[in-house]
C-alpha cells in the first residue's frame, strides 16, 4: 500500500497528518484533589494530601478504612441534576469530567460540523457496575439480559458525539493509553476532536484484593502519611477514585477556531515487560524501551526532559523497578531531572491515573513549579533519582514525561510540550 | 453516505476456538493441546505451539483461557517469515468478562468480608488481562491492551488494532476476540446453571506493507470512513451493535475455503465479512 493510500478525503481535502502537532485544548476533571485544573494546580502545588479515612462499609471488621475520594462530583454542564444523580457512579465520575472538557475546549454546542471521538480508558468497567449494583442490593451479575451498552457508548449519546467511541484498558495505565489512541485517531484523520481520558471508583472488592495482594499500604493509624513513593519506609499504595479527561485536537485546526492551547502531546511510548501478570519486572530494560519510545517520538533528547512526574505508587518492587528503568532511559542526566510522584497526595486512581498525571505535568508547565512526592523522608536507596521532596520546586517546565505502568506489564511513557 | 478508504491491514492467519466449562477446565491444564477438528483437548494432541510456562493459566478467567487456545492455534500456521513475534502488540476484547468469579465473590462477601476475595480478581479478570496473559505467556514485548469489554467489543477491537498497526517497533499484532454464546448464568459458585459456550478468534494482523504475497490465508481488513459525518446512525440507548463471533469466525473460514479453492484471484468474487459501525464507519474482511 502506498502512503497515500493511508490517507481518506474529507470532500477533496486530504486530512491524514501522521506527523501533526496534537495538542490539549480542554481539561476536565473529577478527583480527590478537586475538580478543575486550577484547584488541582493549587491543591499539587501546596503539598495537600486527599487521603483520609473512609467508610469501612462491608470491611467494618477489616483493616481497609482510608483512601483518596471524590467528594460531590459535579454536574456537567447543562444537565440537570436528577439526571445525573441517577446514573451510576462509575458513570458520573465518567460523564462529568469528559462532559466538563468538552465544554472547556469551547465544543459542547458550536462544534462546526467536527467529527468528535472518544476513548475511555477503564479497566474494569462491567465488573465494577456489578459490584456497585450488589452492594446497593441488585442481583445484575445473575441477570446477563440486563447488561446492555458500555459506558463509553453511553457517553457518546450523552455528549452528542459522532465519532468513534472505544473502551481500552491497561491496567493502571488505561487513560494514558486512551490518549494515545486518541491521538492516533487525530494524526490518522478519522476524528476532527477527541475525547480522552480514564476514570475509576473505589469498591469493596477492589480494596479487598489488592489488600490481599499486599499492595495497599496498612498505615491505617496516619492515612495522610500513608502514600509515601520512593521513600524507603512505603508499605504500598493508597487507592484513590475519579477521573481526568481531555480534549485533543491538531493543533492547526484548534489554533484556526481560536482553542485555548494547554500544551501539546508530544511523544508517547508504549511496550510490555512480558514478564508476569502482576509484579513489574525486575529487568528495567522493557520499561525504559517505553520512555525512550516516547523521547524518540517527540523528537527529544533526554536532557531535554524539565520534569518527570513517576508512576511510583508507593509498593516496594514498582518503585524500585521505575526508579531503574528512569536511570535507564535517561543515563547520567537522571541524577539532575526532576522527579515526583503525585499519587503521594492524590492516592492512586488505578484506570484514571495517567490522565490525572498529565494534569500534574501541565500544572509544572503553566505555573513553572514541579509539584512535590509527599512524605518522602527519607529516600529508598535503590531508588536514587533527583527527588522533589515534600515541598514543590520553582523551575521553568517546558518538557515533561509521564510514566504509567500496569498489571500485566504494561508500560506507558507520554510526553507533554508546553504550547509554542 | 459515502464511504471512502481509510486504512488496511493484512490478516496473516486466524484460528477460532470453543469450548464449554468443562473443556475449558481442561484447555487450562493443556492450552495447547486442542485438536481442532473433534474439540477434544489431551495429551495425545500434539502441541500446537510454543509452550507456555507450567500452570500459567490456572487462574485465569475462561475467556483467556479460550483466547490462548486460539492464539497457540492460530500460531501453528503462521508464515515461517513471521516467527519473531517478540516484538509484537497484542489487543484482546473480550464481552464482558470476569462474571463467574465476580458472581462467586459478591455472594461470600458478606460472609467472608476481604479475606474472601481473589487476589487474582483484578489481575485476572479486568479487561487488560487477556492481552497481558497473551503477551506474558508468548513473551510479547509490543502494548498489551485490552479493548471494548461490553457488547460491541468486536467492532472495538477491530477499530483500535486498525489504529494501532503502524506504530514504529511494533511489527504486528494479535486481535483477540472473545464472547460467551449465551452468557452464562452465574450459580454462584463459580459454574453456570445453563450450559455457556465461550467463543474465540484470534487474528495475526500486520500492516499491508510487510506482507510480500498474497497467499490464500492472508486475508484484508478495511475501516472506511464517512466522507459526510453526521450522527445519523447513532443508537437508541441500550441496544448495542453486537457482532456475533460465531458469524465473524465462519465466514474467515469461508472466505479463506474460497481463495484456496477457486483458480482466480478476483478481489470482487470473494466472500466477504462486513459490519457497519454507529459512527458511519464499514469494518470489512475480504
Amino acid at each position: 500500500m502506498s502512503s497515500s493510500d493511508d490517507r481518506f478525503e474529507l470532500g477533496s481535502k486530504k486530512v491524514s497528518q501522521h506527523n501533526a502537532v496534537v495538542c490539549i485544548t480542554g481539561i476536565g476533571a473529577a478527583s480527590p484533589l478537586g475538580h478543575s485544573f486550577a484547584a488541582i494546580a493549587d491543591n499539587l502545588l501546596q503539598g495537600r494530601s486527599a487521603v483520609q479515612q473512609v467508610s469501612a462499609g462491608v470491611f467494618a471488621r477489616d483493616q481497609i478504612h482510608f483512601a483518596a475520594p471524590v467528594i460531590d462530583i459535579p454536574l456537567p454542564p447543562g444537565m440537570n441534576e436528577q439526571s445525573f444523580a441517577s446514573l451510576g457512579k462509575l458513570h458520573q465520575l465518567c460523564l462529568s469530567p469528559a462532559a466538563h472538557a468538552l465544554a472547556d475546549a469551547g465544543l459542547t454546542t458550536d462544534r462546526r460540523g467536527m467529527r468528535i471521538g472518544i476513548v475511555l480508558g477503564i479497566a474494569a468497567e462491567h465488573m465494577k457496575v456489578w459490584e456497585l449494583d450488589f452492594v446497593a442490593g441488585g442481583t445484575r451479575v445473575l441477570q446477563p439480559e440486563l447488561d446492555a451498552e458500555s459506558i463509553v457508548h453511553s457517553l457518546q449519546r450523552d455528549l452528542a458525539i459522532d465519532g468513534p467511541a472505544v473502551t481500552v484498558a491497561a491496567a493502571c495505565a488505561s487513560s494514558g493509553f486512551a490518549m494515545a489512541l486518541g491521538r492516533k485517531w487525530l494524526r490518522a484523520g478519522w476524528v476532527d476532536a477527541c475525547i480522552v481520558g480514564g476514570c475509576d471508583v473505589l469498591s469493596p472488592t477492589a480494596f479487598a484484593a489488592f489488600y490481599n495482594l499486599r499492595a495497599l499500604s496498612r498505615r491505617s493509624d496516619d492515612p495522610a502519611k500513608a502514600s509515601r513513593p520512593f521513600d524507603r519506609d512505603r508499605d504500598g499504595f493508597v487507592m484513590g477514585e475519579g477521573g481526568a479527561f481531555f480534549v485533543l485536537e491538531c493543533e492547526s485546526k484548534a489554533r484556526a477556531r481560536g482553542a485555548t492551547i494547554y500544551g501539546e502531546l508530544a511523544g508517547v511510548g508504549m511496550s510490555s515487560d512480558a514478564s508476569h501478570m502482576v509484579i513489574p519486572s525486575a529487568d528495567p530494560k522493557n520499561a525504559a524501551h517505553a520512555i525512550r519510545l516516547a523521547l524518540q517520538d517527540a523528537s527529544i533528547n533526554p536532557e531535554d526532559v524539565d520534569y518527570i512526574n513517576a508512576h511510583a505508587a508507593g509498593t516496594a518492587v514498582g518503585d524500585v523497578a521505575e526508579a531503574g528503568a528512569i536511570r535507564m532511559a535517561f543515563g547520567e542526566k537522571s541524577t539532575r531531572v526532576p522527579v515526583s510522584s503525585t499519587k503521594s497526595m492524590s492516592g492512586h486512581l488505578l484506570s484514571g491515573a495517567s490522565a490525572f498525571e498529565a494534569i500534574a505535568c501541565l500544572t509544572a508547565i503553566r505555573h513553572r513549579c514541579v509539584p512535590p512526592t509527599l512524605n518522602l523522608d527519607h529516600p529508598d536507596e535503590q531508588c536514587v533519582l533527583a527527588h522533589v521532596a515534600n515541598a514543590a520546586l520553582d523551575r521553568p517546565v517546558r518538557i515533561a514525561a509521564s510514566n504509567s505502568f500496569g498489571f500485566g506489564g504494561a508500560n506507558l511513557c507520554l510526553v507533554i510540550r508546553a504550547a509554542a | 453516505m459515502t464511504l471512502s478508504p481509510a486504512t488496511r491491514c493484512a490478516i496473516v492467519t486466524h484460528a477460532s476456538v470453543e469450548a464449554n466449562l468443562l473443556q475449558i477446565a481442561q484447555l487450562r491444564e493443556l492450552p495447547d493441546r486442542l485438536s481442532p477438528a473433534v474439540g477434544v483437548v489431551s495429551d495425545d494432541v500434539p502441541p500446537l505451539g510454543p509452550q507456555l510456562p507450567k500452570r500459567f493459566l490456572r487462574h485465569c478467567d475462561e475467556h483467556t483461557v479460550v483466547a490462548m487456545a486460539a492464539v497457540l492455534a492460530a500460531m501453528h500456521t503462521l508464515p515461517e517469515s513471521l516467527s519473531d513475534m517478540s516484538r509484537w502488540g497484542v489487543l484482546a476484547a473480550p464481552c464482558l468478562a470476569g462474571r463467574l468469579l465476580s458472581a462467586r465473590t459478591l455472594a461470600q462477601l458478606p460472609k467472608t468480608g476481604a479475606a474472601g476475595v481473589s487476589p487474582h480478581l483484578i489481575p485476572q479478570c479486568s479487561l487488560h488481562a487477556m492481552a497481558s496473559a497473551v503477551s506474558v505467556g508468548l513473551g510479547m514485548h509490543g502494548p498489551n491492551m485490552g479493548v471494548g469489554g461490553g457488547p460491541e467489543a468486536v467492532a472495538e477491537g477491530f477499530v483500535t488494532a486498525l489504529s494501532m498497526l503502524g506504530e514504529p517497533d511494533v511489527p504486528g499484532l494479535w486481535l483477540v476476540l472473545t464472547q460467551w454464546d449465551d452468557e452464562p448464568i452465574p450459580d454462584g459458585a463459580g459454574g453456570a446453571t445453563n450450559g455457556p459456550l465461550c467463543r474465540s478468534v484470534a487474528m495475526a494482523l500486520v500492516a499491508t506493507t510487510s506482507v510480500s504475497s498474497d497467499g490464500p490465508t492472508t486475508l484484508g481488513l478495511t475501516l472506511t470512513l464517512p466522507v459526510e459525518g453526521g450522527p445519523s446512525l447513532l443508537r437508541p440507548s441500550g441496544n448495542p451493535l453486537h457482532i456475533k463471533l460465531k458469524h465473524l469466525a465462519t465466514s474467515l473460514d469461508a472466505i479463506v475455503h474460497q481463495r484456496r479453492t477457486t483458480a482466480t484471484h478476483s478481489v470482487n468474487s470473494y466472500t466477504r465479512w462486513s459490519h457497519d459501525c454507529d459512527w458511519g464507519a464499514r469494518l470489512e474482511v475480504a
